[in-house]
């Protein structure tokens, strides 16, 4: 995509009252900016004029400025947006990135929790994501306290690939106290947000990062979660996106997880081997041969 | 190795399916109709103009209600630019048709009073990514129990505007003429007003096909469209499951 079909898109983007996943799919039906600015309506078709060129500059300055900071703008019409998030219906139009894209994220897995862990909380996001590592999944978690932090830094600590979700923009941090985590994992793994950058963080933000991380991830693992958890959320909306959700054994003390238990598509784990095992299950789908054998 | 089972089973997590017969349900194509009428505008129209001309039966697998799971992979798995997107998707959409065609391709027949479907068949597609359509792949290569009695009856007649969805017996014609009477089973991927799907039925028909049932993957949705909402509303709590099949509770309820 050209800088002024970027600019073009996210001075679209900008304006009051428009619909992302209307502008994904227009994007998508159209497969070029020009060509779905001009269907979405003649207003948004005048951000080509000359006349009506401030939106349009004040973009293109800001892409150059995010540049500089070290941020990227992928949308669904580049080939690098990522191939797990386009089989989700909630694929957002554009992703703002810090940080290296890496193969393997392909088959990784979405480490979330609690913000309030207990220790056998901790501990249990420590081995699992330890053992991830090990067996080179990448582990992707949101950024939050409690597990999601855990999660990522125990992955750092092992020198293995991470990558976070994050419910503001990608130049801000949530909470303030992770934001050289942030840099951190910007630095060695990847930071992905779907808001436009300054975005605050706001109730609807998190379960919306909540539903990327599903999609970016081949499967979920719920560590330690309340009934009113994003945790919880990311569960119900990745078996709404056909992908595959772990519940650690510990969980099934709440009503919701034993519920879950029993739905298909959800495995209660142990450890990371259990993970592993059904995650490579997983992994051949995609290349396999189909048999009507159960 | 991937089995029918484990990729459609998931699908039971977010299918939503049709409203069993009865008031507030289209009696042709299974939408949301308003209280007073027994067929939706599109199918009342296709009926009073084409009448017995038209399919036996309209079997949906599910509904592919607009900005939810299925209506996405039905448009993506022909037109998603990344090819790999394509592959995945077009495997877990064969084992969706497989597995209803395994649990319910008899009670398709049974709707139809004939005991087997001798050919299945596709709607052509009006455009795709590569070349080939890919539902020709899926029901002709993929599913096992189709692959063997596929055959690609039909090719693009009279050329219609890609916007016009009326039903016309001349926008697909056979490539054969059908002398031996054939019963035939034909595999829509999305059905939106019917216009494709009831077009290609009367083609058949008129080639000389003896019955022809339509099973599509989706029911296209728009909970904001008439009737919508409240159909929605009646349809989302009834868990989907791969036991029974719309068909199959209109026999039990007569």
């Amino acid at each position: 995509m050209t800088r002024e079909e970027q600019a073009t898109l996210v001075a679209w983007l900008r304006r009051p009252r428009v619909v992302w996943p209307t502008v994904t799919d227009q994007l998508e039906q159209h497969g070029s900016v020009r060509e779905a600015v001009a269907e979405a309506a003649p207003a948004q078709a005048s951000l080509f004029d000359t006349s009506a060129g401030d939106d349009l500059a004040a973009a293109a300055a800001d892409l150059e400025r995010w540049e500089r900071a070290g941020i990227r703008m992928v949308s669904v019409l580049d080939t690098s947006y990522p191939s797990n998030l386009r089989m989700i219906h909630q694929r957002p139009p554009v992703l703002f990135m810090r940080g290296v894209d890496d193969e393997r994220d392909a088959m990784s897995v979405a480490v979330v929790g609690t913000r309030e862990p207990t220790p056998r909380g901790i501990e249990q996001t420590r081995r699992l994501a330890a053992g991830l590592i090990k067996r080179n999944i990448p582990v992707i978690s949101g950024l939050a306290a409690g597990i999601d932090s855990t999660a990522h830094r125990t992955a750092l600590a092992s020198e293995g690939r991470t990558v976070a979700v994050i419910g503001t923009g990608i130049d801000r941090a949530y909470p303030p106290q992770n934001a050289e985590l942030q840099d951190e994992i910007a630095a060695k793994g990847l930071v992905i947000s779907q808001f436009l950058p300054g975005s605050p963080p706001t109730k609807v933000s998190f379960p919306m990062r909540n539903a990327v991380m599903s999609g970016y991830a081949l499967a979920t693992v719920v560590v330690e979660a309340a009934y009113r958890s994003g945790a919880r959320m990311q569960a119900r909306l990745a078996l709404q996106h056909g992908r595959h959700v772990f519940l650690m054994r510990s969980l099934l003390e709440h009503d919701w997880a034993r519920e879950y238990s029993q739905r298909p598509g959800v495995t209660v784990v142990d450890n990371a081997d259990d993970v592993f095992g059904e995650l490579q299950r997983l992994a051949s789908e995609s290349t396999a041969e189909l048999v009507w054998a159960q | 190795m991937a089995t029918v089972f484990e990729l459609s089973e998931p699908y039971r997590n977010h299918l939503v399916p049709v409203l069993p017969p009865g008031v507030g349900v289209c009696a042709i194509c299974w939408t949301a109709v308003d209280p007073a009428y027994r067929l939706c505008f599109r199918c009342y129209n296709a009926q009073s103009a084409y009448g017995p001309r038209l399919a036996d039966a309209v079997a949906p697998i599910a509904l592919a209600v607009k900005r939810e799971q299925l209506a996405h992979e039905l448009w993506h798995y022909k037109y998603d630019p990344d090819a790999s997107v394509r592959g995945r998707l077009e495997l877990r959409l064969a084992a969706v048709l497989w597995r209803f065609l395994g649990q319910h391709e008899a009670c398709v027949a049974e709707a139809c009073n004939v005991p087997r479907f001798d050919i299945v068949t596709t709607v052509p597609g009006t455009r795709s990514r590569d070349g080939e359509h890919p539902l020709a792949r899926i029901t002709g290569a993929i599913v096992g129990q189709t692959r063997d009695r596929f055959e690609p009856l039909l090719a693009l007649g009279t050329p219609y505007d890609v916007e016009d969805r009326g039903v016309h017996p001349d926008r697909y014609r056979t490539t054969r003429t059908l002398a031996e009477r054939p019963t035939v089973l034909l595999i829509d991927d999305t059905w939106t007003t019917g216009g494709r799907a009831q077009s290609a039925a009367i083609a058949l028909r008129d080639a000389g096909a003896t019955r022809v049932a339509v099973v599509v993957i989706g029911r296209h949705f728009d909970r904001a469209f008439g009737p919508g909402e409240a159909y929605y509303k009646a349809a989302k709590p009834r868990r989907f499951t791969w036991e029974t099949c719309c068909l199959e509770v209109r026999t039990a309820d007569r």
